[in-house]
């Protein structure tokens, strides 16, 4: 054969093998992207239930701490003599408790509210992770197209030059 | 009263302790080699690719000239094969299947299939352009072949009014020059000549025409000339040349005759005349020659039938002797003597010792009859001088008879006499020119009185063979000299000369070299001629006219080059039936001849010495 067509077909088959190690390295790129994101997801839902959890502990502390003021409250009334269980100091200890649920779900909410937007962040992550791992695929797929092309490039020319030149 | 209680001090953290990662791979960094790589591939190949359709194209390209330089050669080659084809129809349709084929050849030859194409594509394109050239080639041959039949039929019409009755003459006046006049009934009749028919016909223009029929009535003239020089030439009658020297110096006769064909004309029949007359001279003397021989041998052998009648021991008487000697059987000197020697019965005492001895030895070594015969009348003359005793004479002439016997001197001259007379060689249909029948003539006539001159001449040294080959020497050179100064065309003389043909020199003028010629060149000058551009239809009509001549001159050399004849010898079979010797057969009686003559001489030595 022709030295210069081999010479001409070889740098051809280079050209097909750069398009495709070109594909597998960005793919490789995005597939570390996606490890990176998948891994951002866990700490960001790591993040919502220790939020949470935060939260409900503080109720719990809080709710222990109404306690013992509802029980000076109540142990006050006694002692200036009125009967807690009447009257006005019903009203006040109903007041204090009605202001102390309203503090338990206060906080309950923010709990919730901070734990749903930790996880938002998480599913954000989680998407990223999917999205570079679907860059990494098309990327692949996008070498295998311009393998192809510089095939159908070498194979054009020869068919090219070996009917009209 | 306050009771007191422990509280816990330490805040809750709602951070879980992961960090949010921002390290990111970027694709393109990534893949940065590869796609340098890549880049330095699609580089490196449409380079290479580049140079490999550079290298394509080079070579298809030289591929195609070669294919083209071979295809036009052929088809120069075809086109130049062309020209000397005779027949027109053939022309294009041999052209069409050499030009398919070659084509079909060359194309078959190529293996890349963008070549072939092109090449095709090419090939197919110039063909039809060369095509209308090789048309055009036969179309003008056409008509050339049309030209050459009708001057053929010019030539043939010129002839028979020169040869032919009174009646023919007319017919062909009327054919060549046309006829004008009134019929049976009254009609007006006309007819076209042949030269107004070959202008109609586009042939030749009028003027032409006109040119050529007054050219004709000049050649008819001549021809007419020309076959009385023939036929006084082969009847040598002298007066008839000179009555026709005499009309021919008279311009009222043969009035249509140019100056210069009627002063050509009149130097031959001079030279035809000069050559009668001395032919007749030649043959006188020969006759006288013949009949003094005739006498000699007469004598010789009036002489040998002395000899004879001595030896037989029954003498001749006086009376007898008288009666030879008054018929010219004897000389006076040999009557004198042998009527003495009959009348004494004695004669010398002694014989002259020496002579004897010389007179045998001669007789010996004598190769011809001559010497023979001369040795006879020695001999004859010895005895009449009285230097030899009778006995002594009659054995010396018995020797001499024995020997007269053995050569084969007066065959060989017989011989090659007779191929002298068959180097006239019949031609079957016989066409030639006048100018040539009466030289051939003229020539035979030479070459029998020269062959008998050589042969009876007792000074000559040529033996009967060499004679005759002398003389047929002299008889070809004679055909050949008739070729010199050929009235053809500046042109056509070159063709012959570059063909190598004719040679120029300034002593003889152009000649034209008639034992070069092939069949072939014969048609292919003729064909020069009618295809030449400068010429005019009545100068290639001449130039016809003349390489005919020529030609036949060329037919009649070549028959008798090929006649066959045997310087060996003849031979008489037992059956009586006569043959040429072989060279083998001549060489086997040479040798035996040789090996007689040795043994011979060996015995009278042998008796000489005793």
């Amino acid at each position: 054969m022709n030295p210069l067509k081999m010479f001409s077909m070889a740098s051809t088959a280079m050209s097909v093998m750069g398009a495709i190690a070109e594909g597998n390295a960005k793919k490789a790129a995005h597939d570390y992207n996606a490890q990176v994101s998948e891994r951002n997801a866990k700490v960001a839902e790591n993040e919502a239930q220790s939020i949470y959890d935060a939260e409900q502990l503080q109720i719990s502390k809080f709710l222990k701490e109404y306690d013992n003021l509802a029980s000076a409250q109540s142990s006050a009334f006694r002692y200036n003599g009125w009967i807690a269980e009447g009257d006005t100091p019903l009203l006040v200890a109903l007041a204090s408790a009605a202001e102390a649920d309203e503090e338990v779900a206060i906080r309950d909410l923010n709990a919730r509210t901070g734990r749903q937007m930790n996880l938002e962040e998480g599913l954000q992550q989680k998407m990223n992770a999917d999205l570079q791992t679907m860059y990494g695929k098309q990327a692949k797929k996008a070498a295998f197209f311009n393998a192809g092309s510089s095939l159908m490039g070498g194979y054009g020319n020869y068919q090219m030059i070996k009917a009209i030149a | 009263m306050k009771v007191p209680t422990y509280t816990s001090q330490s805040a809750l953290s709602g951070k879980s302790g992961g960090k949010m990662l921002s390290v990111q791979a970027s694709p393109a960094g990534f893949s940065q080699v590869a796609s340098a790589f890549k880049n330095f591939a699609d580089t490196t190949s449409k380079v290479a690719w580049s140079m490999y359709e550079q290298e394509v194209k080079a070579k298809r390209s030289s591929d195609l000239a070669a294919a083209q330089n071979t295809y036009d050669k052929q088809l120069n080659e075809y086109a130049l094969a062309s020209l000397s084809n005779n027949d027109p129809k053939s022309i294009v349709s041999n052209w069409n299947s050499s030009t398919k084929s070659s084509m079909a050849s060359i194309a078959n030859g190529i293996e890349d299939p963008v070549v072939k194409r092109r090449f095709m594509s090419w090939a197919t394109d110039t063909t039809t352009d060369k095509t209308l050239g090789v048309m055009k080639v036969a179309r003008s041959k056409e008509i050339d072949l049309g030209k050459a039949h009708m001057f053929e039929r010019v030539n043939n019409l010129k002839r028979t009014m020169a040869e032919g009755s009174q009646v023919e003459k007319t017919g062909a006046s009327r054919e060549l020059f046309g006829f004008s006049g009134v019929g049976r009934s009254g009609e007006k009749i006309t007819s076209l000549g042949i030269y107004d028919q070959m202008a109609s016909l586009g042939y030749i223009t009028n003027t032409e025409a006109v040119g050529l029929k007054e050219g004709a009535k000049g050649d008819i003239d001549e021809l007419e000339v020309r076959t009385s020089l023939a036929t006084i030439g082969v009847n040598e009658d002298e007066q008839a040349a000179t009555d026709l020297l005499n009309s021919l110096l008279d311009p009222k006769n043969y009035s249509d005759l140019p100056p210069e064909v009627r002063n050509s004309l009149i130097n031959t029949t001079n030279t035809l005349q000069d050559s009668i007359i001395s032919s007749k001279i030649s043959r006188t003397r020969q006759e006288q020659a013949a009949a003094e021989k005739l006498i000699k041998s007469k004598q010789r052998e009036g002489s040998q039938k002395f000899w004879a009648s001595i030896e037989g021991g029954k003498p001749i008487n006086p009376t007898e002797l008288l009666r030879m000697y008054t018929n010219d059987e004897l000389t006076e000197k040999s009557y004198t003597a042998y009527k003495d020697f009959v009348q004494s019965g004695a004669w010398a005492n002694v014989d002259d010792e020496l002579l004897r001895l010389e007179l045998t030895n001669d007789i010996l070594n004598a190769q011809t009859d001559l010497e023979l015969e001369n040795l006879q009348e020695r001999v004859n003359s010895s005895f009449e001088e009285k230097l030899l005793e009778g006995d002594t004479a009659v054995q010396l002439q018995k020797e001499i008879t024995a020997r007269l016997d053995k050569t084969n001197i007066s065959k060989e001259k017989k011989f090659y006499g007779n191929l002298v007379d068959e180097l006239k060689v019949e031609v079957e249909n016989d066409n030639r020119s006048y100018d040539q029948l009466a030289l051939d003539a003229l020539l035979l006539s030479d070459a029998k009185s020269t062959y008998n001159r050589i042969i009876t001449d007792p000074n000559s040294n040529m033996s009967p063979q060499e004679a005759y080959e002398y003389v047929r020497d002299l008889y070809v050179s004679g055909i050949q000299l008739k070729t010199r100064d050929l009235p053809l065309q500046p042109q056509i003389l070159e063709f012959l000369q570059d063909k190598g043909l004719a040679t120029n020199s300034s002593k003889d003028g152009r000649i034209l070299d008639l034992e070069a010629f092939t069949q072939e060149n014969w048609m292919e000058v003729m064909d020069h001629i009618v295809s030449d551009d400068i010429m005019d239809g009545y100068e290639k009509a001449l130039d016809l006219q003349t390489l005919r001549e020529r030609w036949d001159d060329w037919n009649t050399l070549a028959k008798r080059r090929r006649t066959k004849f045997s310087p060996f010898g003849k031979k008489t079979d037992e059956d009586g039936s006569i043959r040429l010797l072989t060279q083998e057969e001549y060489n086997e009686e040479k040798n035996e001849k040789e090996y007689r003559k040795k043994l011979l001489l060996n015995s009278v030595q042998k008796e000489l010495g005793q």
